[in-house]
């Protein structure tokens, strides 16, 4: 009973610090928040007015199973970069599990559109060249919202380059079918997040913000921050 | 209740004489995959698939146990894969072990085979495309018998002294024409080697020979693995020379590497090949990687053959199998 009443403490206190993040904290954190939300806006509405209705006439259209295979195909693409990432983050034991998830997702699973390693056991994970560089100790600058791009910081943003260079997309040597590789991986991922996205209250700007913060600084540590050790408190 | 009593007392007099009479274990390994070869249609191969059974028998000796081993392959692929009937020939043998070691006869693993070869053998196809390719004694100076699983053969393995255990072993096939008497009247072949293990660091060594009538083999290998948490290499080398009239003279060399996490296992290798008959040498390397679940696993695996050698080309194989 006193662990529970604690746990919950500890969730309440946890909570409060992420819906209502001080002002001193923004101006570290999101010192151009000017061009940042000029930015924000644009995208919103190049989303709002483009991409979203698509997203939706894409879900709407696509059957569940279709969807889920395309997920699939570009989820095993992505593996590609996690492994190599994974690499220079010296997990091997992860980089191990990410090679047996292209090994057997690309053969077993046809091409990546079935997802046969998750049943199997194998464990999936998200690396990319900004969280390389946070495990490798970079700081991750401001936060900045980049036109077409989105949410992102700093390093994270130097990162992309590197993500781009290793994309397996990248490598079709045919441009039409590279773009419609482009277009449609791009429609698949705003796809996923239409559930996600009803979270959001409050701010949007500022939502999205923390939201992508915290979701950065958790995946660079693999969700092992000492902020969520009990224990710490 | 009286009849209960009656079939457990019948029971127990049958079951004490069998536990007294031998041991014996059924046991196989199913093995399919699907390879694309280079140039070549999809193509549904067995590999390897095999059933046995093996035990051990009382001898009514006191530091000394007699043992048999029986296993055939089975193909799972193709019907007439195996010309002599439905099995092909792998082991069979007879022998006895106690602390003194043990004693093998009969048609078994040839121990420079296992010492010498089988440290680099990850690929889990056994086929000459694959792991097998540079195999020097097992496969390419293969002769009239056979260096990987051997007929007529006696092999003796000394207990294991603080790591160290030693074999040798003669082949009787009185297989060749002696007519001109220069044939050794008693032994068809030979094999001495040792092994070494202290901390995970195995050394191995091994020696043979093979003499049968209208050529004669001889070959020599060192390995040496090294097995640490999940990692493990191992590089050999093996040296091999055989005279039918002209003198054919091979070695090769092979390093492999393989990560294991759990039940899941990634592994390369790399093999360069010599031969005097050549004019370059063949390299071989693959990468691969098995998923173990309970007694089945999964494997995909892709051998890049050198492009100087026509015989084999790149291979790609997924697999499944299932052992009981």
């Amino acid at each position: 009973m006193k662990a529970k009443l604690r746990s919950l403490l500890v969730a309440g206190a946890v909570s409060i610090m992420l819906s209502q993040p001080s002002v001193a904290a923004d101006v570290e954190v999101d010192p151009w928040e000017g061009f940042n939300r000029a930015m924000f806006s644009f995208n919103d509405g190049l989303d709002t007015y483009a991409l979203k209705p698509v997203s939706q006439g894409y879900k709407a259209i696509m059957p569940d199973i279709a969807e889920t295979g395309v997920s699939n195909f570009f989820g095993n693409l992505s593996d590609v970069g996690t492994l190599l990432n994974n690499l220079l983050q010296g997990k091997f034991s992860n980089a191990t599990q990410d090679f047996a998830r292209i090994a057997f997702n690309s053969t077993f699973g046809l091409a990546g559109l079935i997802d046969v390693a998750t049943p199997m056991g194998i464990e999936k994970h998200d690396e990319d060249f900004g969280q390389t560089f946070g495990y490798w100790g970079v700081e991750s600058g401001p936060y900045l919202v980049l036109p077409f791009f989105g949410p992102t910081t700093v390093r994270d943003g130097i990162g992309r380059v590197p993500d781009y260079l290793v994309d397996p997309v990248r490598q079709l040597d045919d441009n039409g079918a590279r773009n419609a590789m482009y277009a449609t991986r791009i429609i698949n991922d705003r796809a996923e997040l239409l559930e996600a996205e009803k979270l959001i209250s409050g701010d949007k700007y500022t939502f999205v913000r923390d939201a992508y913060l915290q979701k950065r600084a958790f995946s660079i540590v693999d969700g092992d921050g000492e902020n969520y050790d009990e224990s710490n408190f | 209740m009286k009849k209960s009593l009656i079939a457990l007392a019948v029971a127990g007099a049958m079951t004490a004489p069998m536990i007294a009479q031998a041991d014996a274990t059924l046991y196989g390994s199913f093995r399919i995959g699907l390879e694309q070869a280079e140039d070549s249609d999809l193509d549904l191969v067995d590999q390897s698939s095999r059933i046995g059974i093996k035990g051990d028998v009382d001898l009514g000796l006191e530091n000394t146990t007699g043992l048999f081993h029986w296993e055939a392959n089975v193909s799972t692929a193709d019907s007439g894969a195996y010309s002599s009937g439905i099995f092909g020939k792998r082991l069979a043998y007879i022998g006895a072990k106690g602390d003194w070691g043990k004693v093998l006869a009969g048609r078994q693993y040839h121990p420079h085979y296992l010492l010498i070869n089988a440290p680099v053998g990850v690929f889990n196809p056994g086929a000459n495309g694959y792991g097998e390719r540079f195999y020097v004694a097992a496969r390419t100076l293969n002769g009239a018998v056979d260096f990987k699983r051997v007929d007529n053969s006696i092999a003796y393995y000394s207990p294991n002294i603080s790591g160290l255990t030693i074999i040798a072993g003669g082949v009787f096939a009185s297989s060749g024409s002696d007519s001109d008497g220069t044939l050794d009247d008693t032994v068809d072949g030979y094999n001495v080697a040792a092994t070494y293990t202290v901390n995970g660091l195995t050394i191995s060594g091994s020696v043979a020979s093979v003499e049968s009538g209208v050529e004669d083999t001889d070959v020599w290998g060192l390995a040496v693995s090294y097995k640490s948490g999940p990692f493990a290499v191992a590089l050999t080398h093996e040296d091999g020379e055989k005279d039918t009239g002209t003198s054919l003279e091979q070695d090769a060399t092979h390093l492999m590497g393989k990560y294991t996490v759990g039940t899941t296992s990634v592994y390369a290798r790399y093999a360069t090949f010599d031969d005097n008959s050549l004019t370059t040498d063949l390299d071989q390397w693959g990468l691969g990687v098995t998923r173990v679940m309970g007694n089945g696993r999964v494997f995909a695996e892709y051998i890049d053959n050198d492009s100087d050698d026509a015989s084999f080309g790149d291979k790609a194989q997924i697999g499944y199998r299932l052992d009981f």
